[in-house]
C-alpha cells in the first residue's frame, strides 16, 4: 500500500512529493469548480430579478 | 456504582495535562521572538511571563504527577478536553497583560475562540495592537485547528499507547496511518505543506495591492492560519472586506474550503486516490448543502436588490456562505449587514450552513457532512425498508476512503451528537433572547459560538452580558470537542465527590 511505503520511507521524502503537489491540485480544482456554480447562480438569479 | 478516582489517576491526568500545557508554553517562543525582531518590548515581557507560568504548571505537575501509567480511555478524554481548559486559562495572558481586553474572561473568550478555531472575539482595538500578539491570535486558531493534543503527539510524545486515546479525545477519530504518532505527523504536513502555498499566493496578491512586503508577508501568514483553520480571526477588524481585492477572496476560499476537509480525505487525494473527492460523502455532502443555501441566499439577495450587479452578487453571497459553511467565519461584508441588508431569510440561509459545518476530523465545526450523509442515508434506507417486503434485507452503505455498511449503532451514535449540537444551538439562542436580543441574531450568533464558525451579526461585543461571553466560552470548547471528551471531564469530577 502506498500509506505503508511512505511510512517506511519517511512521509516528507522526496519521491511523495509529486503525488501530494496532484493532490493540492486537485482540491484546488474541486473548490474552483464550487466557486464557479455560485458565480452561475449569481448570474442566473441577477438575470430572473 | 461509581468508583472514585485514586491519587494515582489524579496522577496520570496531571501528568499528561502538564505536557501539553509545556507545548503551549513552547508555542509562544514564537510570538516572543516576533515581537523581539519588530521591537515590541512590553509585548516581549507579556510573553516572557506567559511562558514561565506555563512551565511552572507544566514541570511542576511533571515533579508532583510522577508515574509509570499509561491513560486509560477515560483519562485520555479527560486530559483532552480538561488540557483545553488549562491552556485557554493561561493562555488567555499575553491578551489580558497586552491592556487590549476588558477583563480576564474577555481574554479566556478570545484564547476559546482561538483554540476552537472559533474567530469570535472580544478583543478592543485590533487594528493597534502588537505583531507579537497578533502572531500569538493567529497561531492559538492555526495549532487549534490541528488541536493542541496533536501538537503534543508530534513533537512531545514518543508513541505511548495511550496517545490515541488523547487523540480521540480531542474530537479526532481517524487513523491515515497506522501509527497514531504517524498520524499526527502526517497531519501536520498536509498542514505545513498549505502553510508554504497558500502563504506565498496570499503575500503576492498582497505585495500586488500594493502592501510593503514585510507587511504582505505577515498578513499572508495571518490570513492564511485563519483560513486554513477555518478560524476566522484576521489581523484587521474589518477582516477579509479590508483587503477589497477579488483575487484576495478566491485565494482565501480555496484555502478555508481546503481546510474544512477532513484530513483523511487530504491523505487519500495526496497518496493517489484522485476521485475520492468526488465520492466522498463529506464533500457531496458539503457540495450539495453549501449550493443550496448559497442558491436560497444569492436568490434571496438578488430578489432585494442588494447587490447591483451579479459580480457583486456573487462576492458577497457565496464567499459569507462558503465562510459559514465551512465554520470559517471571515466576512466581507460589515456584521450589521446581515441584519440591515440580508435579511431573515439571508440570515437563516447562513445560520443553516454554519449549524452543519464542516468535515469530521478537519479544523472545522459544526454537525458535520459526515453526519448529515449518515442522516440521509439512514432515512432513504428506511423509506426502502418500509416499501420493501417484510422478509427483504434492506441494507444501504456510504463511501468515506472505503465504503462504509450502516449499522444501527453508528446511526445512533450520529443522532446523539446532532441531538447534542441542536440542542446547544437551542441553548444559546435563548440564553440571547433573554439577555435581551433579537430571537434570529442570537440564534445567529449562538450558532456561529458553537460550531465555532465566528461570524457575527453584531451580537458579540465587549459590553455583552458575562453570562453569554461564559456560555460562548463553554459552546465554543462543547462544540469543538464535539460533547464526548467534555461530558468526561464532568463525569470524573462527579466521581470525586460521588464515588466510593
Amino acid at each position: 500500500m502506498k500509506t505503508d511505503r511512505s511510512t517506511e520511507r519517511g512521509l516528507a521524502s522526496r519521491e511523495n512529493w509529486p503525488g501530494y503537489l496532484g493532490g493540492m491540485l486537485t482540491e484546488a480544482a474541486f473548490i474552483l469548480g464550487l466557486t464557479l456554480l455560485a458565480f452561475i447562480m449569481a448570474v442566473i438569479a441577477k438575470a430572473v430579478f | 456504582m461509581l468508583l472514585r478516582p485514586r491519587l494515582d489517576d489524579h496522577r496520570v491526568i496531571g501528568k499528561y495535562t502538564g505536557k501539553i500545557i509545556i507545548g503551549v508554553g513552547l508555542l509562544m517562543v514564537i510570538p516572543l521572538v516576533t515581537s523581539i525582531i519588530f521591537g515590541e518590548w512590553d509585548t516581549v515581557l507579556d510573553f516572557v511571563i506567559s511562558i514561565a507560568l506555563c512551565m511552572i504548571f507544566g514541570f511542576g505537575t511533571q515533579i508532583l504527577c510522577r508515574t509509570d501509567r499509561d491513560l486509560n480511555w477515560s483519562h485520555g478524554l479527560v486530559v483532552a478536553s480538561g488540557s483545553w481548559v488549562v491552556a485557554t486559562i493561561l493562555g488567555a495572558m499575553p491578551h489580558w497583560l497586552s491592556g487590549h481586553e476588558g477583563s480576564y474572561l474577555d481574554a479566556m473568550f478570545d484564547v476559546m475562540s482561538g483554540y476552537t478555531t472559533t474567530g469570535l472575539y472580544l478583543l478592543q482595538d485590533l487594528d493597534h495592537i502588537a505583531h507579537g500578539l497578533n502572531m500569538w491570535r493567529h497561531l492559538l486558531t492555526y495549532a487549534g485547528g490541528q488541536g493542541i493534543v496533536v501538537i503534543a503527539l508530534t513533537f512531545l510524545f514518543k508513541g505511548t499507547a495511550g496517545a490515541y486515546k488523547l487523540y480521540v479525545g480531542e474530537g479526532k477519530d481517524e487513523r491515515l496511518l497506522p501509527n497514531v504518532v504517524h498520524t499526527a505527523r502526517a497531519i501536520w504536513l498536509v498542514s505545513l505543506t498549505w502553510l508554504v502555498i497558500g502563504t506565498a499566493l496570499l503575500a503576492i496578491t498582497g505585495m500586488a495591492l500594493g502592501q510593503e512586503p514585510v507587511r504582505a508577508l505577515l498578513h499572508g501568514l495571518w490570513v492564511f492560519m485563519g483560513a486554513w483553520s477555518t478560524g476566522g480571526f484576521a489581523p484587521q477588524s474589518y477582516n477579509t472586506l479590508w483587503y477589497h481585492s477579488l483575487s484576495y477572496e478566491v485565494v482565501s476560499i480555496v484555502i478555508f474550503i481546503a481546510g474544512s476537509f477532513n484530513f483523511a480525505l487530504h491523505w487519500a487525494v495526496w497518496t493517489g486516490k484522485r476521485k475520492e473527492i468526488l465520492k466522498n460523502v463529506e464533500t457531496v455532502s458539503f457540495a450539495i448543502t453549501l449550493s443550496l443555501t448559497v442558491l436560497i441566499a444569492t436568490f434571496a439577495l438578488a430578489k432585494a436588490g442588494v447587490y447591483p450587479d451579479a459580480m457583486s452578487l456573487f462576492r458577497k453571497a457565496f464567499y459569507q456562505l462558503a465562510s459559514g459553511h465551512t465554520t470559517t467565519g471571515f466576512s466581507t461584508i460589515y456584521a450589521r449587514a446581515f441584519v440591515t441588508q440580508w435579511g431573515p431569510i439571508g440570515l437563516v440561509a447562513t445560520t443553516i450552513a454554519m449549524a452543519i459545518g464542516a468535515s469530521a476530523c478537519s479544523t472545522g465545526g459544526g454537525i458535520k457532512g459526515i453526519r448529515m450523509g449518515v442522516m440521509f442515508k439512514a432515512f432513504i434506507q428506511d423509506i426502502r425498508k418500509a416499501v420493501s417486503p417484510e422478509r427483504a434485507i434492506v441494507s444501504a452503505k456510504f463511501h468515506h476512503v472505503r465504503d462504509v455498511f450502516l449499522d444501527d449503532g453508528l446511526v445512533r451514535t450520529t443522532m446523539t451528537i446532532t441531538i447534542a449540537y441542536l440542542s446547544l444551538y437551542g441553548l444559546t439562542a435563548i440564553v440571547g433572547t433573554l439577555c435581551g436580543y433579537d430571537f434570529l441574531q442570537s440564534a445567529f450568533e449562538g450558532v456561529s459560538a458553537a460550531s465555532n464558525t465566528g461570524l457575527s451579526c453584531g451580537v458579540t461585543s465587549p459590553t455583552m452580558p458575562d453570562v453569554m461571553k461564559a456560555l460562548y466560552i463553554a459552546a465554543m470548547w462543547l462544540g469543538r470537542l464535539e460533547f464526548m471528551s467534555v461530558f468526561a471531564l464532568g463525569g470524573y469530577f462527579v466521581t470525586m465527590v460521588r464515588g466510593r
